[in-house]
């Protein structure tokens, strides 16, 4: 059995809208997770005890379930507790879940990262601590982040494939709706492979980018 | 004459550390009083005290007629009084230079853009670095970095400033643009308390010189003085090694 | 909460558990021995194992797991007209992956030790295996040993996605018991917890290595 080139030309359109999705809610769970990061961080390098326990154990859930499990806990028993949503929002929950929950490691470490003496230095110009975290800390500690944020870029956009499961329409969905059709899986999987490959190593390449240029010396 | 800094039997210890052990002193306004002494005698922490980036244990620090140790001081007020240096200069890396500059300006004193940048446009030419205003810290050589920060603290139009050890981390061929401007700083009149190694810019301009040793002042006296005639015996075997 | 329905059900979810851990542990082996074996031939002076050993790891760390897994439940055995079981499918997937960031560990370790040791050791007249065995291993040992214990802990999570070429492990077993019973948040909440007490002392012990190291 060879490989059937003109079936692949057909997919292409259906392909391209799953990969079109993938990036999609890769973009939006990243950007949810960044905004829970950052809350998650905060929390944990000044806040209170009890925040810091409960964002503490967020973090430790999220790490250490697996990502699947996670999905399906909202898409399964979510409803059953009145909490009704449809797949994709499902989907951008649980994702932003567990994305979150790296996120929230990556900045307590960058924001710790930054040196103290840039603290000192904003006091002793009379800022207020809140103005110190927001132009001193903070605009730092996203540029010590920037290259991990992209990394998880991947591993999030490596994760939406398990969204197939609870129907949301992207590439692995893709994949699945047209082999149950026919008997093209090898072709069919091939491409999308190639496609997450060539999504995945773009934005390793972008890393590599951004890693050479935002190394300063601190 | 009036007086901008007054320690009174300040202590201060880390831990099992005495680093200040009842120190005295005091500087008035014009004053440029340099402080000397062995490392680790705590002179570059009774700075650090006197804006605050350090508690003290038991004294008093009054900065004008505000006394800094009372516990419900207004910070804000304080450091815009009294302007730092530090040894690292500890200029904001993601900031250009004229953004470092305008920062606590703008922020703190709600000075507009246009104002901030004109005073700022003003000290960078007095320093020589107007053509940097836009370059990143670490475009620069440690020494226009420093000179860079001396402007930036005195952005806040302080009454004294305060130096810490600011050529300690420089190349030898770097610290004389900083010292220089240091110098012109003190001809201008402003107030400073300068810890340094540095013994040739404290016999030029220095109105009054601290020996600081365990902890406390052992010796203080204006240069000509202090340098012809040391009385203390650590003072006198602390010269007889950095003075060659 | 009652756990009566985790209890009622237990024969039936234990044996999903053992099948999850079965399989956890064929893949942690199989992609450990494997991927230092690839972490050694990628440090390799030959320009062709350096090139293949490179792509081996890039696509297979590049790919999502489901799809590698997928890739050789579905579409290997058409291509070679084979039939290829749920268990092995779903522990050739995982070790593809594990494999690959293991060589990719490894690879970091080695390189990160500095070139003196090498020369060090060349110097006291060691050939180029006996370098390997004796001056760059155990160095790289320490320095590998937390991220090598957060690829098991992500092994762990991966192996929820056995369930999907339709191997009866926890997940699986959780999802039909879920299906009889139309209570998902008891049986969820097990499921999570399983996982949670299988890898927080892993995540635990990764974390106290990486600031021993430090």
């Amino acid at each position: 059995m060879g490989f059937d080139f003109n079936f692949i030309m057909e997919q292409i359109p259906y392909l391209m809208l799953g990969a079109r999705n993938t990036l999609i809610i890769s973009v939006i769970v990243l950007l949810l997770a960044v905004i829970v990061g950052i809350v998650g961080a905060l929390a944990k390098t000044s806040g209170g005890r009890f925040l810091r326990l409960i964002t503490g154990m967020y973090v430790e859930i999220a790490r250490n379930t697996p990502e699947l499990v996670q999905i399906y806990f909202v898409f399964f028993v979510f409803p059953s507790l009145g909490l009704k949503f449809n797949s994709f929002v499902s989907g951008v929950i649980a994702m932003t879940f567990f994305g979150g929950g790296y996120l929230v490691e990556v900045f307590r470490a960058g924001i710790e990262a930054v040196p103290k003496t840039q603290v000192e230095a904003a006091k002793s110009l009379a800022l207020k601590n809140r103005q110190i975290i927001v132009n001193i800390v903070f605009p730092q500690a996203l540029k010590i982040c920037l290259p991990s944020l992209i990394g998880y870029l991947i591993f999030i956009l490596k994760m939406s494939s398990l969204l197939a499961t609870i129907g949301i329409v992207e590439l692995t969905f893709v994949a699945n709706d047209v082999i149950a059709n026919n008997f093209h899986a090898f072709e069919m999987f091939s491409a999308v492979a190639l496609l997450y490959l060539i999504m995945v190593w773009t934005i390793s390449w972008l890393l590599g980018i951004v890693e050479k240029r935002f190394k300063y010396e601190l | 004459m009036e007086t901008m800094i007054r320690l009174e039997n300040v202590h201060k210890t880390f831990g099992s550390l005495q680093v200040l052990n009842g120190i005295n002193m005091e500087v008035k306004k014009g004053e440029v009083v340099v402080v000397i002494g062995p490392s680790g005698c705590g002179k570059s922490t009774q700075l650090r005290c006197i804006n605050g980036l350090e508690n003290i244990d038991a004294g008093r620090i009054m900065v004008k007629d505000i006394d800094i140790t009372s516990g419900k001081v207004d910070w804000q007020v304080v450091r815009q009084k009294v302007g730092m240096v530090f040894q690292s200069y500890n200029l904001y890396p993601h900031l250009n230079v004229m953004r470092n500059l305008i920062l606590s300006p703008m922020k703190v004193q709600k000075k507009t853009k246009k104002e901030a940048t004109e005073y700022a446009e003003i000290l960078l030419d007095r320093v020589g670095l107007l053509d940097k205003r836009d370059a990143y810290p670490g475009q620069l050589s440690g020494g226009q970095q420093q000179r860079i920060a001396i402007v930036r603290a005195l952005m806040m139009q302080p009454e004294v400033m305060l130096f810490d050890e600011v050529t300690s981390a420089l190349d030898p061929e770097l610290i004389n643009e900083v010292l220089n401007v240091m110098i012109d700083l003190a001809k201008s009149g402003m107030t400073m308390m300068v810890v340094t190694h540095e013994m040739g810019f404290a016999k030029a301009v220095a109105n009054k010189i601290v020996f600081m040793s365990n902890g406390v002042v052992a010796e203080e006296g204006p240069p000509e003085e202090f340098f012809a005639n040391p009385k203390d015996e650590r003072l006198k075997s602390f010269l007889s090694k950095v003075l060659h | 909460m009652p756990w009566d329905i985790v209890v009622k059900n237990w024969s039936f979810l234990a044996a999903g558990l053992w099948a999850t851990i079965e399989i956890f542990v064929v893949s942690m082996i199989a992609g450990t021995v494997l991927g230092v074996l690839m972490g050694v031939l990628r440090t390799s002076r030959v320009f062709l194992i350096q090139i293949t050993t490179r792509a081996f790891i890039e696509v297979f760390r590049g790919l999502p797991t489901l799809i590698t897994m997928f890739f050789v439940y579905f579409a290997v055995p058409m291509l070679f007209q084979i039939e290829i079981p749920s268990f092995l499918a779903a522990v050739i997937g995982l070790t593809l992956w594990e494999l690959s960031e293991i060589a990719e560990i490894m690879r970091g370790a080695i390189q990160s030790i500095p070139k003196g040791q090498v020369e060090a050791g060349r110097a006291m007249a060691l050939n180029k295996a006996q370098v390997l065995i004796y001056i760059l291993m155990p160095q790289a040992v320490r320095r590998m040993l937390p991220p090598l214990i957060g690829v098991y802990t992500r092994l762990v999570k991966g192996t929820a996605l056995a369930s999907l070429v339709g191997v009866n492990d926890l997940v699986m077993a959780g999802k039909i018991v879920v299906e009889r019973t139309l209570e998902p948040l008891e049986v969820y909440v097990f499921i999570m917890a399983v996982f949670f007490i299988i890898n927080y002392p892993l995540s635990v012990l990764s974390r106290k290595l990486e600031r021993k190291l430090i």
